[in-house]
């Protein structure tokens, strides 16, 4: 239920922050003014491993599967997100040397505060707070998608 | 670093659009240039000095 409330607190916060970017787009840096089909190209193996994740849960739903099987298919979404972090990586080098830095910048930064969420939370679970949370794959996505928004936005506004 | 990107760019009445695309950068990264929150890579320096037929020290200088 937390993980719920959690994730819909972290989508409304990254709708409000879309609206907000859109509104004053000298937030973010000229690196995402991507085209519909480019936008399309890059994120196509996230939706391939948001797909495969769904299907993997509702298939490990049923009986029978041998715990080989099973761990495969738990991990069968890494396939298509490890393509989807090469096609990201790919297009932070195509792009031009300050928006390479903003985005490296902004990957920093995500790496920096997920690293010291994951202790925080860590730390509060052997203190007995937060049994009820855990990182579901759906909620760390959610919170680094937001991150790597707020790392850009701070990062463009260093050379804005 | 000290630039008289926007000084040389403006006596060719270039937009910094313009002059990003001459240079296949962004116009942020011009911009950047020009107000000095940016010092450009080597490379980038050098394709600056050939686009305005100038040395590099005529274009950036050392604030320090």
């Amino acid at each position: 239920m937390v993980n719920y409330w959690l994730a819909g607190s972290v989508a409304a916060l990254l709708l409000v922050l879309l609206i907000v970017g859109v509104a004053r787009k000298q937030w973010f840096p000229e690196g995402l003014n991507l085209s519909a089909r480019t936008a399309l190209r890059l994120n196509a193996w996230a939706l391939v491993a948001l797909a495969v994740a769904f299907a993997a849960r509702w298939a490990l739903r049923q009986p029978g599967w041998s715990d080989p099987l099973r761990a495969a298919v738990a991990l069968a979404p890494l396939l298509p997100g490890s393509f989807y972090v090469l096609g990201i990586v790919r297009w932070i080098r195509g792009l031009d040397e300050l928006q390479r830095r903003i985005q490296i910048g902004a990957v920093a930064f995500v790496a920096a505060v997920m690293g010291f969420a994951m202790m925080g939370v860590d730390l509060l679970h052997g203190a007995g707070f937060l049994r009820q949370f855990h990182w579901g794959w759906e909620f760390a996505y959610a919170v680094t998608f937001l991150l790597w928004m707020i790392g850009c936005a701070l990062s463009t506004r260093r050379y804005a | 670093m000290k630039s008289r990107l926007r000084e040389l760019r403006e006596a060719e009445q270039w937009s910094q659009g313009d002059l990003a695309a001459r240079l296949g950068v962004s116009r942020q990264t011009i911009n950047a240039i020009e107000t000095d929150r940016y010092d450009p890579s080597l490379p980038l320096a050098f394709k600056i000095a050939r686009l305005f037929k100038r040395p590099i020290e005529e274009i950036f200088a050392d604030d320090g």
